[in-house]
């Protein structure tokens, strides 16, 4: 027997701490392991026992490049427990806080992570050197991105603006017409990436992807809609749990989500897409035909193309919001009764994909169990699939070659490793019978 | 403030990580009596924009911390002005880029200033909450009086000679 290990003990480019682990025995992949050794962050844990309004602020904290996501996810979740739907302008300006968040993280990956690994770059560093002015736009579109977060939700990173209901304060007329130009500039730099990425070459693979997105009839989803399969599954958010479970692996930190009874999935820009490309802007829909981009990508290289596209989008969006707005005569609604006991639970689209939260609160509204699965972990499953076929393809390559193939394999999904290291499931072996 | 004319002092930090804030505390001892014609800034977010805070600028000093230059509180000083290399922990990730990746970005993309100095104040590791612990916080007033004595001194606006 032959036996060949390929290890990839850092992957660069992606959030966190990750590694690669393959074994190939006599000429075929025996095992894959994407090993997330980033310590868990006890998120879930310390959850417990605070308030229900608390969560949106402190679920926020696990991710900087998604903070939205998760105060958007833990805002609607807890809302169902005060019988609150908002409406007009709050949930348009909800939508749009969520567009500054797609376009700052697309941008980022875009052209600092994955697009070096086309151009034949080893990271964005020696891509700035020699093509400057693609990083000037990637950096141009996420400032757009970073002024849309700092206007509504107060700053950057971590924004501290959002609230249950709301927001503390909403913008002024004024500050809207400001950051209007801004996104418009964003948008002719997003058309020139999509139309850029469109060119590139990608590796000819395609693969038979399960595609899960939310839906929503009348838009493409940011903050609401029903959980959506490629193969035909339909069911509201707050039953996710039903047809969705948790897995533990030896070798992670972080745990594998897997469609029950069925195996892997995808969230994210390509199945947002594939599940929503009718619900996209005339114009993004008008580029993707001229580009030749099928209604449905299954090549997840080509992912920096939806990822482009999706910018487009969300800049066309903010834009609309920003010319219809009317400043709310309140920042916030104010729920029709107090926080009622029970399970509450909510999904928003993260940049990386589906973000579910659930939170078991008593009669008080104190917190006393939390649930948060983040894109990353229903991906990660997938992610050893996609790396299975790469490297059945790549045998002949010597271990060098075949180790780049597989970071740039795990790069196309954007994997982010401190969003997925955040639970707690601590099994104690203390080795007694 | 782009393409301002004046001298830029940068600090730079994140005031819920303990030690991770001297940079801030550092340009706050100088916002209270800024030297002439120098603009003190500070940023916790998005360290991309440091090239928008130092592009163009005669002169930039950035004030962070640093990690493994010694004891906590030990000073480091570097020229980065042609984008040299920076130890730096860890690797950029999609979250975002560090000192060391800001500096090399600014020397690609032509967006740094005429001369770009780092105060580095070492810590033992980023903490939690608020406050600096005793070694670090004894060392801020004399960063800040050596930043100013950089200011002060001829060198320091690249017009007027090395």
């Amino acid at each position: 027997m032959t036996e060949r290990t390929i290890d990839v003990d850092y992957v660069a480019r992606v959030e966190g701490e990750g590694a690669c682990h393959v074994t190939i025995r006599d000429g075929a992949v025996d095992d894959v392991q994407l090993r997330i050794f980033e310590p868990p962050r006890f998120f879930e844990a310390l959850l417990r026992g605070r308030r229900y309004d608390e969560a949106p602020d402190i679920t926020a904290r696990i991710c900087g490049i998604c903070p939205v996501a998760y105060q958007m996810s833990a805002c609607h979740a807890v809302e169902r427990s005060l019988g609150l739907t908002l409406d007009g302008p709050l949930r348009d300006l909800r939508r749009l806080l969520y567009c500054g968040e797609w376009i700052e993280s697309h941008a980022l990956h875009v052209y600092l992570l994955h697009l070096p690994d086309f151009l034949g770059y080893p990271d964005a560093m020696a891509l700035a050197k020699e093509r400057p002015a693609a990083v000037r736009r990637g950096l141009e579109l996420k400032k757009a991105g970073n002024a849309i977060l700092r206007t509504l939700g107060g700053r950057e990173i971590h924004p501290i603006n959002v609230r249950v209901g709301g927001f503390y304060r909403v913008p002024t007329l004024e500050e809207a017409a400001t950051l209007r130009p801004v996104v418009e500039g964003a948008l002719a730099l997003a058309e020139e990436t999509f139309l850029f990425a469109s060119t590139l070459d990608f590796p000819k693979i395609e693969f038979d992807y399960e595609f899960v997105a939310l839906t929503h009839p009348d838009e493409y989803p940011m903050n609401e809609g029903t959980v959506t399969s490629s193969t035909g599954l339909q069911l509201p958010a707050e039953r996710f749990e039903e047809a969705f479970e948790e897995v533990q692996v030896p070798y992670s930190n972080a745990l594998q989500v897997v469609r029950k009874g069925r195996g892997s999935y995808l969230t994210g820009p390509l199945a947002r897409y594939a599940l929503n490309r009718e619900r996209l802007t005339p114009r993004a829909r008008a580029l993707a035909t001229e580009a030749g981009l099928p209604d449905v990508v299954r090549n997840p290289y080509q992912a920096i193309v939806v990822r482009s596209l999706e910018m487009v989008f969300a800049c066309e969006e903010a834009l609309r919001i920003l010319d219809d707005y009317r400043p709310p005569e309140v920042p916030y609604q104010t729920p029709p009764h107090p926080p009622a006991e029970g399970s509450w639970a909510a999904i928003t689209e993260a940049p990386r994909g589906m973000l579910f939260h659930r939170y078991r609160l008593d009669a008080h509204g104190t917190i006393q169990e939390a649930r948060i699965v983040a894109p990353t972990t229903q991906n990660q499953k997938r992610i050893e699939d996609d790396l299975r076929t790469v490297v059945a393809r790549s045998l002949d390559q010597d271990d060098r070659h075949l180790a780049d193939a597989c970071e740039k394999a795990i790069r196309n999904h954007d994997p982010c490793i401190s969003c997925a290291t955040h639970f707690l499931d601590l099994t104690v072996d203390r080795g007694e019978r | 403030m782009s393409g301002s004319s004046r001298t830029v002092v940068i600090g730079v930090g994140n005031d819920e990580r303990g030690d991770d804030a001297v940079g801030l505390a550092v340009a706050r001892v100088l916002a209270r009596s800024p030297p002439p014609e120098v603009e003190v800034a500070e940023l916790s977010g998005d360290l991309t924009g440091l090239l928008d805070l130092w592009a163009e600028r005669p002169l930039a000093v950035v004030a962070d911390a640093v990690l493994g230059a010694g004891p906590p509180g030990t000073l480091v000083r570097r020229d980065v002005t042609g984008g040299e290399s920076l130890p730096t922990w860890g690797g950029y990730s999609t979250h975002g880029i560090s000192l060391a990746e800001a500096v090399r970005l600014g020397a690609s993309l032509d967006r740094r200033p005429g001369r770009l100095i780092l105060y580095g104040v070492t810590i033992a590791a980023p903490g939690w909450g608020r406050g600096l612990t005793p070694a670090v916080a004894h060392a801020v007033p004399g960063v800040a009086g050596l930043i100013r004595e950089e200011l002060a001194r001829p060198g320091a606006d690249p017009r007027g000679g090395p």
